[in-house]
């Protein structure tokens, strides 16, 4: 038999194919095709979202979530952005000076409280801050690692003073997560730490997501059918162009979640919310409850029909249900909804969007809007001696 | 976990491999391949393992039982026992809820209110551990085998990675031996053996079966869309899916078997070249069908006497053996329909025999791949439908993708009806045909690393 059988060359290629994949992990891997909060989450500290001190730059137009997800041609591309993180490793609010004590403190949203496809300066604290001249700090966390009572009391604990106000972010989709709220033990955080490096690490992989960019190359609907599409509902707006939805944003009002989401369920989803408000009063910190639609559950009576029609009809009148329920419980609760859906049939009749069509998240058009609503309704809450304005230093040397 | 995937290839592989040669005691060997099955199939679902384990302590207790208790009325209180508590859990998981769907059915008529469905969920690979501990009990029963006292032994063979979830259904009779010289197998012996069965399989899934299911998976979910081209064009492409699907993983596992120094047993014998009906179940799912004939044929009565009753035994073997791959009525009129094929051929086979040879392969194929409607399709309508439209000549539309499905069939049938099987190679390859098969390694790496890992479609099984 041949000296070099398939014994040790196949071993060899395995170890060179894994060789390549950890070398390219060790270039800026967010100019290799990951995205730059996939990118900095690697490292991330033990409470906190993303690598401190990172400066990453995305000079590339890139396309919306959905329209990769669908390997469907993008219509609409993203403009360049930045991404920062303080040496807390949470996004930085560029708009408040280092070192200055945060008035409010923004937390859960997930990707739309950190920012996710938006410049440091659009995120929505930046924004907040820019409108109601409070320095507000951004605590948002991805959704594969919410923030736990732990995180938040190292985060207090480590902010340069202790905020008054919480700005609590709950998005539609997501269901109550009161383990968030318990002590675990040592052991379990350990593992939890590592279980979340090692995969934060594994996800960003410039290697496969060049041979992903390959293969659905050839799912064309020529060569091969393109099977991603499946993961995306399609629909055209009055201009012609298309808007794409994923499933976390149906989600809500598909026929089997929409009927369990009881008013039990709305009811756990309010006491979750409730002991958040709890354990941040007991932190010294009063907390506004910020209730953020789906686009699908905005836009959905403009472009569902019939049953559709009437499943995302109730799954807005559930929303609207839960923020009476925070209310009469004493929580002030901006409802999204109401914010945006006062606008939805003019915006989708002109195509102009407080979100993109082919990603989740809102633009940075959206993201002002929901910060002249939350700076008008934290205006007579927070003292005004203490905004932004009268801080010493330059804000503008932070940027 | 999936064989392709980065997370076996390049973490439990490496470290399961290295590790077990690194010990050198039998009992260790036994107890780290336990412990590595476990972790392979709790990867999946953790609480499942228990399910693993509980099976695997009622089988070894049988075992001890039999070398204790000698009398035939305590063998078969010993028999019976386990392998009861060994259905009815696989009855509880695999069939609840299709005996609770079947009731609603049939008491629909007398506007009786269904049941709720429980909903249960499918633990990957319990047919084929059930049936590794029952045909161990039943052997020792038979005394074909001598029972092991070596707890970490038999958990080892349930448990062994290479054939936990999709079989071969190997029996302990078969292992035994390699089991028994665990601590003297030679690492370098079946090297490159192994790997050369190994990367055979990989690419027979991947890149073979994978890339047909990437045609045709769409084209089955608007079946009534298709033309009878298509229909056919997406049969014939399931049929190779299929068994370049189930084969790439058999040859894979044989091939971690040469890694570690055992020999699990062929599965496949070039199916698809079968003469006639009979001879087609002697070389598919050969582990399963000995399973079959060897368990419940024979004891059933096999072919003693002749007749009517050799026929009901048939019939009874294949609808069993039909409803063993999924609780859905469309398996078990698969079964039904192989059955029916196998007593034809049995009451008219010598007519059959004086075909020409190449319309008996051709004719068999067809028959195969008409039945496999029935297992493709998800419910009784779909295969109706299936059949209809490649049986009537409707117009509608080919599969997207044909160009890239009629190249594959090409490529595909060629090795499945001209070409040697894995077993009939000689795996010495000249230096150039071993880059050849590295290359198409690193391109299974590809696929793997740019598509889904798709997982094997005897999984569900």
């Amino acid at each position: 038999m041949w000296a070099w059988g398939l014994g040790r060359l196949a071993p060899l290629v395995l170890a060179g194919w894994l060789g390549l994949d950890l070398g390219l992990r060790m270039l800026p891997v967010e100019q290799l095709g990951v995205s730059p909060f996939t990118a900095s989450q690697r490292y991330a500290g033990r409470y906190a979202p993303f690598r401190a001190n990172a400066r990453l730059q995305v000079s590339e137009q890139s396309a919306g979530q959905n329209a990769l997800t669908g390997n469907l041609t993008p219509t609409e591309l993203r403009p360049p952005l930045r991404f920062s993180t303080d040496e807390l490793g949470y996004r930085r609010n560029p708009e408040i000076p280092r070192g200055a004590a945060p008035q409010v403190l923004m937390l859960g949203g997930d990707s739309f409280i950190y920012g996710a496809n938006l410049s440091d300066s659009e995120t929505l604290p930046a924004a907040l801050t820019r409108a109601s001249g409070l320095a507000v700090y951004n605590g948002g966390r991805s959704h594969t690692q919410r923030m736990t009572l732990k995180d938040l009391d190292w985060l207090l604990d480590q902010l340069p003073g202790r905020p008054t106000t919480a700005v609590m972010v709950h998005l539609e989709q997501h269901n109550p997560t009161p383990e968030d709220l318990s002590r675990s033990s040592p052991i379990t955080e350990n593992l939890s730490y590592v279980h979340s490096l090692v995969t934060n690490w594994w996800l960003a992989s410039p290697l496969s997501n060049a041979t992903r960019r390959l293969f659905r190359e050839f799912a064309d609907d020529r060569i091969l059918p393109n099977t991603y599409r499946d993961a995306i509902a399609e629909y055209t707006l009055p201009d012609g162009r298309p808007m794409l939805f994923r499933g976390s944003e149906t989600m809500p009002s598909a026929p089997g979640v929409l009927s369990r989401r009881t008013p039990k369920k709305l009811r756990d989803t309010a006491e979750y919310l409730l002991a958040w408000r709890d354990k941040l009063a007991a932190r010294g910190l009063t907390t506004y409850v910020l209730l953020m639609p789906t686009r699908h559950t905005l836009y959905g009576p403009w472009l569902e029909e019939g049953e559709s029609r009437s499943r995302v009809l109730q799954a807005g009148e559930n929303l609207s249900l839960l923020a009476e329920e925070l209310r009469a419980n004493g929580v002030p609760t901006i409802d999204g909804l109401t914010v945006f859906r006062e606008t939805a049939e003019q915006d989708l009749r002109t195509g102009d969007l407080p979100f993109y069509r082919e990603d989740n998240h809102w633009t940075a058009e959206g993201v002002e809007r929901m910060a002249a609503v939350l700076a008008d309704t934290l205006a007579s809450a927070v003292p005004a001696a203490t905004t932004i304005s009268r801080l010493a230093g330059d804000s503008s040397s932070a940027r | 976990m999936l064989f392709n995937s980065a997370v076996f290839l390049f973490l439990f592989l490496p470290i399961t491999y290295g590790v077990f040669w690194a010990l050198s005691t039998k009992n260790a060997r036994y107890i780290w391949l336990t412990v590595t099955g476990y972790v392979f199939y709790g990867y999946w679902n953790p609480y499942f393992c228990l399910l693993m384990l509980f099976s695997t302590l009622v089988s070894y207790t049988a075992g001890l039982a039999f070398l204790r208790w000698k009398t035939p009325r305590q063998r078969r209180l010993i028999l019976t026992l386990p392998v009861v508590v060994d259905l009815t859990l696989l009855g509880w998981f695999k069939y609840a809820d299709f005996a609770i769907g079947s009731w609603n059915w049939v008491t629909a008529w007398g506007g009786r209110p269904p049941l709720a469905p429980l909903d249960i969920l499918l633990p990957v690979g319990i047919s084929f551990y059930t049936f590794h501990t029952i045909t161990y009990i039943v052997d020792a029963y038979r005394g074909h085998i001598t029972p092991t006292r070596n707890f970490w032994e038999f958990s080892c063979y349930v448990s062994l990675f290479s054939q936990l979830v999709a079989g071969p259904i190997v029996r302990f009779r078969e292992l035994q031996a390699d089991l028994e010289g665990i601590d003297h197998a030679n690492r370098r012996q079946f090297l490159d053996l192994g790997w050369s069965f190994f990367i055979i399989g990989m690419v027979q899934k991947v890149l073979v079966a994978d890339t047909i299911a990437s045609v045709i998976d769409p084209a089955f979910e608007n079946v009534s869309a298709l033309s009878t081209a298509g229909a056919w064009l997406s049969m014939l492409g399931y049929s190779y899916q299929l068994y370049f699907d189930f084969a790439g993983y058999s040859n894979m596992a044989v091939g971690l078997g040469f890694l570690f120094g055992m020999h699990i047993p062929k599965n496949f014998d070039s199916p698809y070249k079968a003469l006639n009906p009979s001879d087609f179940w002697r070389r598919w799912h050969i582990s399963l069908s000995r399973v079959l004939r060897d368990y419940l044929y024979i004891p059933l009565g096999g072919s003693r006497g002749g007749g009517s009753a050799v026929y009901l035994n048939l019939m009874i073997t294949m609808l069993l053996g039909g409803l063993w791959h999924g609780a859905s009525w469309t398996f078990v009129v698969w079964g039904g329909y192989h059955g029916l094929l196998l007593c034809i051929y049995r009451r008219f086979g010598s007519h059959w025999d004086r075909l020409p040879e190449w319309l008996q392969r051709a004719g068999t194929f067809l028959l195969v791949v008409v039945g496999w409607t029935f297992f493709r399709a998800v419910t009784w309508t779909e295969a109706t439908e299936l059949l209809g439209t490649m049986f009537a000549p409707v117009a509608g539309v080919l599969p997207i993708g044909t160009a890239v499905l009629c190249a594959m069939l090409l490529l595909a049938g060629g090795i499945a009806h001209l070409a040697p099987n894995s077993f009939q190679l000689s795996h010495r390859w000249s230096p150039a045909a071993a880059v050849g098969l590295v290359g198409l390694l690193v391109l299974a790496l590809v696929r793997i690393y740019g598509a889904d890992s798709s997982p094997f479609l005897y999984f569900q099984f």
